[in-house]
């Protein structure tokens, strides 16, 4: 985790603190989780405030001052879920983390169906949230509509699905390409192989062999390794990074 | 109940006894009416001369009373013929007044003991003074209407305790047969694993029963047993990676003042710790997997491009381990289920092959139309599986390697198992030489 934040700190030097920081509301009964995302996500240089319960929660997010809210799913009083839908339903529209101890591809879909932007299965990573965090805020002001992709040297087309590096075609296979095009969306945040798992092979489980360490290494042989400067990196126990 | 049936029963006597009764009635009319036409016409036709002679008894043409005892035992209607207003024939204490009458019968003989008896009576006149009286004792008529309301009752009372013995009878066998069923139940409960129910040879209902009983408790023994093996098998997977964390967590406590072997320990403690959890992920995915409750997301897709998609993500992890898997997948074949869990399916057939044979051994997946539906084999040219464990390798926590040093928590091939079976598709581990094939069989969409 050290390591993270420490190429984190990088990227905030370039881009000065306030522009990064985030202010999270962690809904979460559980107090040693609830203090474990606080702590996590202080740490991190951002700040949170942790409630207990629906009311608070229902109470506090529609003062629209929160980035995003970490919910969980298993409250006592009301089901997060329906939780969910009523703060959607008030027009509330802060990036929401649904969390559960449910891991049903069911429960996955009935928690996005309800307006939550992003599922997770207790237990998790640390790590894996905030990298997900960061997607999610980053995700907003990124329009789907941007065509064209750009790393340093490196773009990529989304029209033409064609990838170049200083002007020099590269020739992607077609998991590679969905792999770069989602680290280029997320440049200089973290994106976890739980996450590749699910957007680029779109798969729920987690296979037990390194899949996605062995598709990311073809794509960097592709993209890195004939040229100068290395874009893709490793982060280790959490996921890739570009940029 | 029994009580109940009791009161139905005798009000349905009693109501049919007072319909015979209000029958008997006009009955009574009827038959003093007949005996009273028969005379007329008797004497209409003979004289009354010719009559009286006929019907003149030993002690004369006037019959005392005495006689008059049969005619109530018998229902005969008793008769008088009046001639000018004195008896002539028959019993002269009829003598009435022409009509119908209720009277009594008084007879004080010497000879019997003294007769009072309630009369139905009619006088009728004849032609030439001539009156004839006809009689029927009204209580020979009461006793004849109870006399066959007793009958009634009494078959009534017959066919009761007939049924009574008949439902005591089915009823006592019905027990007999439920109580060894219910033995069997109760030996099975006490732990015995071994009770079975008695099957005898009457191939009835009750032996159906106990055939699909002894079925259960089979298959309940088997679970048992499974879940033995499970609990031995589960216990040590969790415990190695538990003991290994503890051990970190003790180094951690002594090495407590170098930073940099502190964070080999907690990486190394993560590690172990993401080992147990993924062990309770598959647990609980199997749980959710034979739950069922999945098969409400089940759709028709291409099981060729989901094939294809899962073996060339893998064809990649094979061949940085200098292997060669080779794919050969027939296209257009369709399924119906659910995509997540076959791509879990054949991942983990996949990854059964990578973790448990030797390295550089090449394997292959195959899929192909089948009359049956499609068959899917994924086949290696590694050692194979012993045939004495092929039984068991789709049991949870299973494992090949006894000492359970190779990686891996025996989940594997009873996920692989456990998902042919809720997509209704067959399991078949095929031993080769070299190398050990698996073909799941799933049905034509």
């Amino acid at each position: 985790m050290y390591e993270y934040f420490r190429q984190r700190d990088s990227i905030i030097g370039v881009f000065g603190q306030d522009f990064f920081s985030m202010h999270v509301l962690i809904v979460e009964d559980d107090l040693e989780t609830g203090d474990f995302l606080r702590r996590g996500l202080e740490e991190a240089g951002e700040s949170a405030e942790h409630v207990s319960t629906v009311d608070e929660a229902l109470l506090l997010a529609p003062q629209q001052r929160f980035d995003a809210i970490i919910f969980d799913r298993l409250l006592p009083g009301m089901d997060g879920m329906d939780a969910v839908r009523v703060l959607r339903k008030a027009n509330v529209v802060t990036p929401i983390i649904m969390l559960t101890a449910l891991s049903g591809i069911d429960d996955r879909v009935a928690g996005l169906e309800a307006g939550a932007d992003d599922y997770m299965v207790k237990p998790f990573a640390f790590t894996e949230l905030y990298a997900r965090l960061q997607a999610l805020l980053r995700r907003q002001p990124l329009a789907a509509e941007v065509t064209v992709l750009k790393v340093a040297d490196l773009a990529l087309d989304r029209t033409t699905q064609l990838v170049t590096r200083s002007g020099q075609p590269v020739d992607l296979a077609r998991r590679e390409y969905k792999i770069l095009e989602l680290l280029m969306q997320n440049v200089g945040q973290v994106v976890t192989r739980t996450m590749l798992l699910e957007r680029v092979w779109g798969y729920g489980f987690d296979p037990r062999t390194s899949i996605v360490q062995t598709h990311v290494s073809r794509l960097r042989a592709k993209v890195d390794k004939p040229f100068e400067t290395e874009l893709i990196r490793t982060v280790r126990g959490s996921g890739y990074v570009i940029g | 109940m029994f009580f109940g049936l009791l009161m139905v029963v005798s009000i349905g006597v009693a109501a049919f006894g007072a319909l015979l009764l209000s029958g008997a009635d006009g009955e009574e009319r009827e038959w003093i009416d007949e005996r009273l036409e028969e005379l007329d016409e008797h004497i209409r036709e003979d004289g009354l001369a010719v009559v009286i002679d006929e019907h003149s008894h030993e002690f004369g043409p006037l019959w005392p009373a005495e006689e008059a005892l049969h005619y109530f035992e018998s229902d005969e209607v008793m008769v008088l013929i009046l001639q000018g207003g004195k008896p002539v024939l028959g019993f002269p204490e009829l003598a009435i007044e022409a009509g119908w009458h209720e009277t009594v019968y008084v007879a004080e003989d010497h000879s019997i003991d003294p007769i009072r008896v309630a009369l139905r009576a009619r006088r009728v006149d004849l032609a030439d003074g001539i009156s004839i009286v006809g009689a029927l004792p009204r209580t020979s008529l009461w006793q004849h209407a109870l006399t066959r309301v007793t009958d009634m009752a009494a078959l009534l009372v017959v066919l009761f305790i007939a049924g009574l013995c008949g439902c005591y009878f089915v009823s006592r066998n019905v027990l007999l047969r439920l109580s060894t069923l219910s033995s069997a139940v109760e030996g099975m409960s006490l732990g015995n694993l071994e009770t079975r129910a008695g099957v005898t040879r009457a191939h009835d209902e009750f032996d159906q029963v106990a055939i699909d009983m002894n079925q259960m408790l089979d298959q309940i023994r088997r679970l048992m047993r499974n879940l033995e093996e499970v609990s031995v098998g589960a216990a040590h997977d969790l415990k190695t990676p538990l003991t290994r964390l503890d051990q970190r967590l003790q180094s951690i406590l002594l090495e407590v003042h170098d930073p940099d072997e502190i964070q080999a320990h907690v990486a190394a403690a993560r590690d172990h710790v993401q080992t147990l959890l993924t062990t309770f992920n598959a647990l609980l995915r199997l749980g959710e997997i034979e739950s069922g409750k999945l098969r409400t997301h089940f759709t028709r897709h291409s099981l060729s491009e989901l094939v294809t998609d899962v073996a060339e993500t893998f064809e990649a992890v094979f061949a940085d381990q200098g292997r060669q898997l080779e794919i050969s997948i027939l296209p257009n074949i369709e399924v119906v289920g659910d995509r997540d869990l076959i791509a879990q399916q054949v991942s983990n057939l996949l990854e059964n092959i990578l973790e448990h044979t030797p390295a550089s051994t090449n394997a292959w997946i195959r899929l192909q139309a089948h009359t049956l539906g499609a068959l899917l084999q994924v086949g290696d040219e590694g050692p194979g599986i012993p045939m004495a464990e092929q039984d068991k390798v789709f049991e949870r926590f299973y494992r090949v390697d006894k000492s359970r040093t190779k990686p891996g928590n025996g989940l594997g091939l009873s996920l692989v198992a456990s998902i042919a079976n809720v997509h209704g598709a067959q399991v078949a581990l095929h031993e080769r030489h070299p190398g050990c094939v698996i073909d799941i069989t799933f049905p034509r969409p």
